[in-house]
């Protein structure tokens, strides 16, 4: 039953108005305060707005009419009454502007058989903070049925491979992805011939019979053509996000100087960033970053553009896979913001060593301790005595937060790149808990399948070159860690004790540290300690 | 064989602003064309064309509408021939002008159909069909778009026509069918209905040109529904069939007659990309299932010796947005820190009223769940839109509510398609609505409804009050 709308008071004194325009139609939806029409009230325009929700029965107003207070101007069929209720009008009657008349036409009003439904399947959220993958191989072609937790295809993201898996049950029909393709979430994978349990098929049965199929009714407009509609007015910026609130010009400066506009804070009405601020926010990097090297690249500015290399010599390029990309700009940053230091020294563990070979080789059955293994619990027990090392430092508001717990990343040399799987709880585990795990996270990082949590949460982190080689390194702190034990190769060396020559096996150690956390004399008694731990071993018992 | 540093492919509003950049900046380019004359889609067979008869167009319809002001002309008389040398005339100066600045600025221009041999080598074919090879470090392709003529319309009957065929302005046919309710179908059907065609548009979608705000399309459809004799909306065209009596299309749509014959039928479903024919196959480009050329924000493709640039490089297929590519290409080239971050393309529609609108729509902000408000000044209360006796203008903001910051603007009314040059500005520039509202407008312009409207977003507008709810 259709509902009288009249025409409100529209202003004091006034008692009627002249139609200037109709703003509705009948079969149009309108919602409270959908403006229906404008009228002219003696000196203005006011704009009338619907009290009533629903689907405009009638309009019985035209421009030009004299229409007094009460009077009808249109009838609705209110929703919610006996008339089926209208969708939103207008999502489902304007394709986007961009898209082609294929996918306009695809999602709704399916040309499958009753009892399923196409779905474009696109890419989920894979771990917090990853919003790109790389697809590594997929799994699945077109023709093949797939269930919920079917792996589409395996994507290596920053560190790790991941499978991404249906979560539909049906029929693969197009396939959108290949190797080597660098997809985003949210953008198509699959397409997936969806099977519907039970209902019938959602789809009104409207226009479109098949327009997916180029072939039969003459009518269908072929896939490929971009609708004329009306050009598309709108460029999305590069990741989605609203764009920062700058000027061409601005942005251009922003770009030459290699400077994130998103990190400036824009001096002009309402927060637009300037020029000026720009140049302002350079400055302030320049001057505020702690003196290095006298190097001008503090990480603002853009890298220099290479050289032909291939003028002196013979070149070959390769793609960086994510892995070292991630570690590059991760590295960057640690190298830029953190003031490292780095303490070496060396551990006496000739009995240490003696007694793991010896341990070893009695218990073949049981997991192989190595010195990593052994470093973990000794790293523990020296957090222990010096809290500030198993820390994370705020700069921004002067605080520095102290972990009760003692999660250790291992840094694990991969084909594919660097990467630190991390123990967790290292304080409660024996060491031959640790050293089963560590095999395995090893295992796991050749094979790439660690996932995003097996590397995150570390409070320390130890690097092991031990295996190939030298004596001393200056390994990178791993933010928002403040410390890392880098281990070399042990190598005997002759000592004097008690006036008698003898050989002990030295272990160099070399402990980087964020001197914002730590200060020198703290890490030096921290190595020492940790040294000494190594020694007199029954120390980590 | 013939070396070039640089080859621009094609020479529309992308291609020769790219050859004129890179000459500007010292490169040595040579252009390639094959049409009579350089200029593109956009000056021989479309943009320019179009408007020099949407400018007649509007001058007879005004004519008309004089009479309710008492002054009454005659029925105009159209002398076509004199018409289309208007039209040819226009496309001629301009054609003539680009031939007139390669040689001032030393941009070689070949007219030839050009088809890359591999990435670094292209086939010239030239009318005559002699043949050469042409070298280059890099090549700019810009070989545009076509109008989509399905098969089952392409009936070999040349009344039914493409755009192309419609600007060739061969008669003023009584009863014209356009198939199509987007920009060109209007625009077009606009010319001719001016003319004394009976024109019927038949859109396949739910509204004419889908994807703009029914805010702006509303009142254009008022005014195009007085001047069409039908508009028929979710209505297709199943086919057409060449008869004697016209072109018998059958129709298939609620309300519509099943059979209606036609004079001359103008089909204007879309463009496509023109990347057939022309030795991509050839090179290292990638393609999307368009057909469009993949680029990066540099314009670059998967070729590195090959950029893309214009409608062969993607959507929008407008002509402003291929000139502005051109720029980034040849900067891409020389090094420069140029990338597409373009925040408005304007759209503009050149029908009467003309819409325009930029930056993102209501629509838009509403499915990216984009937070905004939207405000509607009516140009009812624009003293200049009285005078011009045009008050079914609308003038509406996008804005970001925090900052009041300017994500789009929409109008329709007459000479909207200059009005949005102030809103691309704002958006681009990244102005909020306090900007716009303080910034003086001259009086009595159609200027002062963008002014107004940011006034309605800030408090009230001085023309036009708003009831507070509550």
């Amino acid at each position: 039953m259709a509902t009288e709308f009249k025409l409100p008071e529209v202003a004091e004194g006034v008692e009627s108005v002249d139609v200037v325009e109709v703003l509705v139609s009948p079969g149009d939806t309108v919602e409270q305060g959908t403006i229906i029409l404008e009228a002219e009230t003696g000196k203005s325009v006011a704009e009338i707005e619907c009290g009533l929700a629903g689907t405009v029965a009638e309009v019985l107003v035209s421009p030009g009419d004299s229409i007094g207070i009460g009077a009808t101007l249109i009838t609705v069929n209110e929703s919610g009454s006996s008339t089926p209720a209208v969708p939103p009008a207008e999502p489902a009657a304007e394709p986007e502007p961009a898209a082609a008349v294929e996918e306009a036409a695809a999602p709704e009003p399916a040309p499958a058989p009753a009892g399923s439904e196409t779905i474009d399947f696109t890419l989920p959220e894979v771990a917090e903070g990853v919003e790109q993958i790389d697809v590594v191989e997929v799994h699945v072609s077109v023709g093949d049925s797939v269930s919920v937790g079917t792996v589409i295809c395996e994507a290596e993201t920053g560190k790790s491979v991941a499978e991404i898996e249906s979560q539909h049950d049906g029929t693969i029909t197009a396939v959108h992805i290949a190797a080597g393709d660098s997809v985003s979430i949210g953008s198509k994978l699959v397409t997936i011939d969806a099977q519907v349990s039970g209902s019938a098929p959602a789809a009104p049965a409207a226009a479109a019979p098949s327009q997916a199929t180029p072939s039969p009714a003459p009518a269908a407009k072929p896939a490929a053509t971009s609708k004329p509609a009306a050009p598309n007015a709108s460029a999305t910026s590069a990741d989605g996000r609203a764009p920062a609130p700058a000027g061409p010009a601005t942005r251009r400066l922003a770009r030459k100087l290699g400077v994130d506009l998103y990190q400036v804070s824009g001096s002009a009405r309402g927060g637009r960033i300037t020029i000026e601020d720009v140049e302002a926010y350079v400055h302030g990097r320049m001057t505020s970053a702690a003196p290095s090297g006298g190097g001008m690249s503090l990480g603002i500015a853009a890298p220099q553009p290479l050289p032909d290399f291939s003028k002196f010599g013979p070149v070959e390029e390769e793609k960086l896979n994510k892995v070292y990309q991630a570690a590059a700009a991760n590295l960057s940053t640690a190298w830029i913001t953190i003031p490292h230091v780095t303490q070496h020294n060396l551990a006496d563990i000739t009995e240490l060593e003696a007694a793991r070979k010896r341990y070893v080789k009695d218990n073949s059955d049981k997991p192989k301790i190595t010195m990593t293994a052994i470093m973990i619990k000794a790293v523990v027990g020296a957090l222990r005595t010096f809290p500030r090392v198993n820390s994370s430092i705020d700069v921004e508001s002067g605080r520095l937060i102290l972990k009760k717990y003692y999660n250790i990343g291992v840094a694990v040399d991969t084909p594919n790149g660097l990467v630190v799987p991390v123990i967790r709880n290292c304080d409660q585990k024996n060491v031959l808990q640790v050293a089963a795990e560590l095999t395995e996270l090893a295992i796991k990082a050749r094979d790439r399948k660690l996932k995003p949590e097996d590397m995150q949460g570390a409070s320390f982190t130890i690097t092991n070159l031990g295996g190939i080689g030298g004596t001393y390194f200056t390994p990178i702190v791993n933010p928002p860690e403040v410390a890392i034990l880098g281990m070399s190769r042990g190598q005997k060396e002759l000592h004097l004790e008690d006036g008698k020559v003898v050989e002990r096996l030295m272990l160099p150690l070399s402990m980087s540290y964020d001197h914002r956390a730590i200060n020198g004399a703290d890490a030096a008694r921290f190595i020492v300690k940790l040294s000494g731990s190594l020694t007199n071993f029954f120390e980590l018992f | 064989m013939k070396h070039a540093q640089l080859v621009v492919l094609g020479g529309g509003p992308g291609g020769y602003p790219a050859a004129f950049a890179a000459a500007d900046h010292g490169m040595n380019v040579v252009l390639v064309d094959e049409g009579k004359q350089p200029g593109g889609v956009c000056l021989n067979r479309g943009c320019i064309p179009s408007k020099a008869l949407l400018h007649v167009a509007k001058l007879i319809n005004e004519s008309r509408e004089s009479a309710e002001w008492g002054v009454t002309f005659q029925p105009p008389e159209i002398d076509i021939d004199k018409l289309r040398d208007f039209k040819n005339g226009v496309v001629g100066n301009l054609c003539g002008g680009i031939e007139g600045l390669c040689k001032q600025r030393g941009v070689e221009l070949i007219k030839a159909r050009g088809t890359f041999v591999d990435s670094t080598t292209l086939e010239l074919r030239s009318a005559d069909g002699q043949t050469s090879q042409l070298t280059f470090d890099h090549c700019i392709v810009a070989i545009g778009s076509i109008p989509t003529m399905p098969g089952f319309f392409d009936i070999g009957d040349d009344r039914v026509m493409d755009s192309t065929g419609a600007l060739e302005l061969k008669d003023v046919p009584s009863r014209l069918l356009v198939v199509g309710g987007g920009y060109i179908g209007l625009e077009m059907g606009s010319v001719y209905a001016a003319l004394g065609s009976e024109v019927t548009v038949v859109e396949m979608s739910a509204g004419i040109l889908p994807g703009a705000d029914r805010d702006l399309v509303n009142p254009l459809k008022k005014v195009l529904t007085e001047h069409f004799s039908a508009i028929h909306t979710n209505t297709k065209v199943a086919g057409l069939k060449a008869t004697d009596e016209g072109i018998v299309a059958s129709l298939e749509g609620d309300g519509v007659d099943p059979e209606m014959t036609f004079d001359r039928v103008l089909i204007s479903i879309g463009r496509r990309p023109n990347s057939a024919n022309c030795g991509l196959e050839n090179t290292s480009v990638e393609l999307d299932e368009r057909g469009f050329i993949k680029i990066d924000r540099n314009q670059r493709t998967a070729d590195p010796k090959l950029l893309a640039i214009g409608d062969i490089a993607g959507e929008p297929m407008l002509a402003h947005k291929a000139t502005r590519e051109a720029k980034i290409a040849v900067e891409t080239l020389l090094g420069e820190p140029a990338e597409f971050d373009n925040i408005a393309i304007p759209a503009v529609v050149f029908t009467d009223p003309e819409l325009a609108w930029c930056g993102i729509t209501e629509n838009e902000a509403k499915a990216q769940g984009i937070e905004y408000q939207a405000v509607r000044f009516p140009w009812a209360a624009s003293g200049r839109a009285q005078t011009l006796a045009r008050t079914e203008g609308v003038t509406k903001l996008i804005v970001e509510p925090r900052h009041q910051r300017v994500l789009g603007v929409g109008i329709v009314g007459p000479g909207a398609g200059e009005m949005i040059a102030e809103a691309v500005i704002a958006v681009e520039m990244g102005a909020t609505a306090r900007d716009l509202a303080d910034s003086i407008h001259a009086h009595p312009t159609l200027s002062e409804t963008v002014m107004e409207a940011a006034e309605s977003v800030i408090g009230q507008p001085t023309h036009f009050y708003r009831r507070k709810r509550g």
